[in-house]
């Protein structure tokens, strides 16, 4: 501290240093403190030199050497962090996909086609909820049926997969069921005046059948179609119906439409049915029938279902028949190429269904649906279809004698 | 504050004509033989022994001296109210740097071994320094070279070498020491060269206006701003002046005052919270009302001719004249 050579008191380049330093006494500390608030010249002295110092610690730790692991200190938690993260989202995934496997199967159904109108019947009370029946018969286990139904009430046979709009129902398989018959059955007469649609289901694997076979009774099917704006509301089928049905699964189905005059009954047809969606959550009574393995030991690579006959092709191109739904024998082919696929299809042109409709009574025919007793509207209305591999279309009517389309 | 001069209560030396190694016997050394007699000769021994001065050729009673020297001048660490007793002084001496302080006394007393150690230590860290404090490499080679023919003891009073290293007083680092001694004599070349500045660019500050000819509200807010400025603790002074005047970052003044960032930003924010309340307040008891008050705070700072460096850096009851006042001439 100099009052002879600096102008006013200073503390001394030592006293700075300490006060820098944090070596002074309290009382030193305060006065140099309550100098350097007033001094600007001892503060740019102190501040430089604080300055120069983490210069220098600066360049000191710069020219350290860094341990080789010391680049990992930064990298090892994010690593940590994203590996937890990977894995809490796998856990999940699985445990949401073994849930899914476990309790639904999903089953869309994608109808698509003209919409069709869909009168109503003011006079007949509709039904509030949807109703179904446990299945009484091993046969009825599985169906899931839209139903396209004229305006007179009859069912278009053969275009139900091509109704006006789309309707997904919920199913329990997983795996592709590719061709199906339904069995559509307004119930006219009845004061509720719906509709009962009873569907069976063949799918091709049999691992399909055994996850379909878990799945638990519900009480009814309720969907809407978009296009038309029409419920469809489960209801349970004709009894009589459905125990003359050769399906393998029946789905109950009656919308509110009105009442006509024609009874339709053992109406097969062909479905594309894509697994997306819930069975829980239609509530929906499933069951399927477990076919009996193929002679061939192979598995099935198209099935396709009449209300009394099974066709299956195994993976090899053989075609095999099955009436009783319990045994197989084998059709001779009578084709050329290889069989690769079955569906059903109309055996009427388009125009003469609504002669059909009318004259339901009366175009009982092929015996197919006439023991379900009552009127049917179309007698023949389906023949099985055979595709080979080079495109070729054979038909038959009763799966044993074909000839090409 | 021309620092580049010696400090008063340097050790004297010998005339450095001859560079070669003074005995230790032929520096005539000034020793406080009043103090030597308070000091025990059992303490100064651990002292020495402890300051590993034999290495740099010094001498018990040397060492004793410089101890007591800095013990008078700091009174041991204690305020000027208080007289040390010896477990005071031991304890404070304890605390002191003393390797640090050995070298710097024998390097003052121009001790060969001691300047071999000096340069051996600090020649590259105190290059360092002062080319960070320069910004400059030539700068701060040319200010690293100014400060060495200093503190050999170039300088001469009364036909004697002074050094500044005997300056040193152990209670912070020695390189510390040595950077801020060459911040001091960077701020004094800097000072040196402008007041070297031609005068047709030199721009002499108008005179401070007079308070008198502003508009009434403007004066009482002016007034208040001095009143309420004038009311801080040095502690609040320090914080406005490095932030506001100094344009130091939050960081620089955290490490001066060992505290943390966040903690500066906070007293800064109440501070000037403070200050607005105060000024709001003074205003008011001066007749304003509470909306008028605020107004007068919307004034625009450039209508107010008040310097703000003037007013932060008013000073204060002299800090040090009375501790100046207790040490001898010869010590200062």
């Amino acid at each position: 501290m100099s009052d002879r050579t600096q102008p006013g008191q200073h503390p001394d380049t030592d006293q700075l240093n300490a006060f820098i330093e944090q070596a002074l006494p309290l009382h030193e500390q305060e006065q140099t403190l309550a100098h350097l608030a007033i001094c600007a010249d001892c503060r740019q002295i102190v501040y430089l030199s604080q300055q120069s110092g983490q210069g220098e610690a600066q360049a000191t730790e710069t020219t350290l050497p860094k341990p080789w692991f010391s680049g990992w200190k930064v990298a090892l938690p994010a690593a940590a962090a994203l590996a937890c993260l990977a894995i809490v989202t796998i856990h999940l995934r699985s445990t949401r996909v073994s849930n899914t496997n476990n309790n639904t199967a999903a089953t869309s159904i994608e109808i698509s086609g003209p919409p069709v109108p869909m009168p109503e019947a003011p006079s007949v009370p509709q039904p509030d909820q949807a109703k179904s029946v446990p299945p009484k018969s091993p046969r009825n286990r599985l169906g899931v049926v839209s139903p396209i139904v004229t305006p007179g009430g009859a069912l278009a046979a053969g275009n139900v997969g091509r109704a006006g709009g789309n309707l997904q129902l919920q199913s329990m398989s997983t795996l592709p069921l590719h061709e199906r018959n339904a069995t559509f059955l307004p119930q006219a007469s009845t004061a509720s005046a719906s509709a009962s649609i009873h569907g069976s289901i063949q799918r091709s694997t049999n691992e399909s059948r055994d996850s379909i076979t878990n799945a638990a009774p519900a009480p009814g099917v309720m969907a809407r179609s978009p296009d038309s704006g029409t419920a469809l509301q489960g209801k349970p089928a004709a009894p009589e119906a459905r125990n003359d049905l050769q399906a393998n699964a029946t789905i109950a189905v009656a919308p509110p439409l009105s009442a006509p005059s024609t009874r339709v009954a053992g109406v097969s047809q062909t479905v594309d049915v894509t697994p997306t969606t819930s069975l829980a959550a239609f509530g929906q009574q499933q069951t399927a029938k477990r076919l009996p393995p193929l002679p061939s030991h192979l598995s099935a690579l198209s099935v396709v279902s009449d209300v009394s006959q099974t066709l299956a092709i195994d993976t090899s191109g053989k075609l095999f028949l099955s009436n009783d739904g319990t045994s197989w024998q084998s059709v001779e082919p009578q084709w050329t190429g290889r069989a690769v696929k079955l569906r059903l299809a109309p055996s009427l042109p388009q125009s003469q269904r609504a002669a059909d409709k009318v004259t339901a009574n009366t175009n009982m025919s092929h015996g197919r649906t006439a023991s379900m007793g009552g009127s049917i509207a179309s007698a023949h209305l389906a023949v099985f279809e055979l595709i080979t591999d080079t495109g070729v279309v054979w038909t038959s009517a009763d799966g044993q004698n074909w000839k090409q389309k | 504050m021309d620092t580049a001069s010696s400090q008063p209560g340097e050790l004297t030396l010998s005339l450095p004509s001859s560079r070669r190694a003074v005995a230790p016997a032929e520096i005539p050394v000034d020793l406080p033989t009043s103090v030597l007699s308070t000091l025990p000769e059992e303490l100064v021994e651990e002292l020495w022994l402890a300051a590993a001065a034999e290495t740099c050729e010094l001498t018990r009673d040397e060492l004793a001296a410089a101890l007591s020297t800095i013990g008078s001048k700091s009174n041991c660490g204690l305020s000027h109210e208080i007289h040390p007793n010896s477990a005071q002084k031991a304890a404070f001496f304890r605390g002191l740097r003393l390797p640090e302080l050995a070298l710097a006394q024998a390097c003052g007393l121009g001790r060969e071994v001691a300047w071999e150690r000096f340069i051996a230590l600090y020649r590259t860290p105190l290059t360092q320094a002062a080319i960070s404090i320069a910004s400059s490499a030539t700068l701060g080679h040319d200010l690293a070279d100014s400060l060495y023919s200093e503190l050999f003891g170039t300088t001469e009073r009364d036909g004697r070498r002074r050094s500044p290293l005997a300056s040193y007083s152990g209670r912070g680092s020695l390189l510390g020491w040595l950077r801020t001694t060459l911040a001091q004599r960077y701020i004094d070349h800097h000072r040196r060269t402008r007041r070297e500045t031609p005068l047709d660019t030199y721009d002499a500050p108008a005179p401070p206006p007079s308070l008198a000819h502003l508009p009434a509200e403007v004066h009482r807010l002016a007034l208040a701003v001095t009143r309420t400025l004038e009311s801080l603790v040095p502690e609040e002074r320090f914080l406005l002046s490095s932030y506001f005047l100094d344009q130091q970052t939050l960081r620089q003044i955290a490490c001066l005052l060992h505290v943390h960032e966040a903690t500066v930003s906070r007293k800064l924010k109440r501070l000037t919270a403070h200050l607005r309340k105060q000024l709001l307040r003074d205003l008011q008891f001066g007749g304003l009302s509470k909306r008028a008050a605020e107004e007068a705070l919307g004034t625009d700072p450039r209508d107010i001719e008040l310097n703000m460096r003037t007013l932060l850096q008013s000073s204060l009851p002299d800090t040090f004249l009375n501790h100046v006042s207790d040490v001898e001439p010869d010590q200062r």
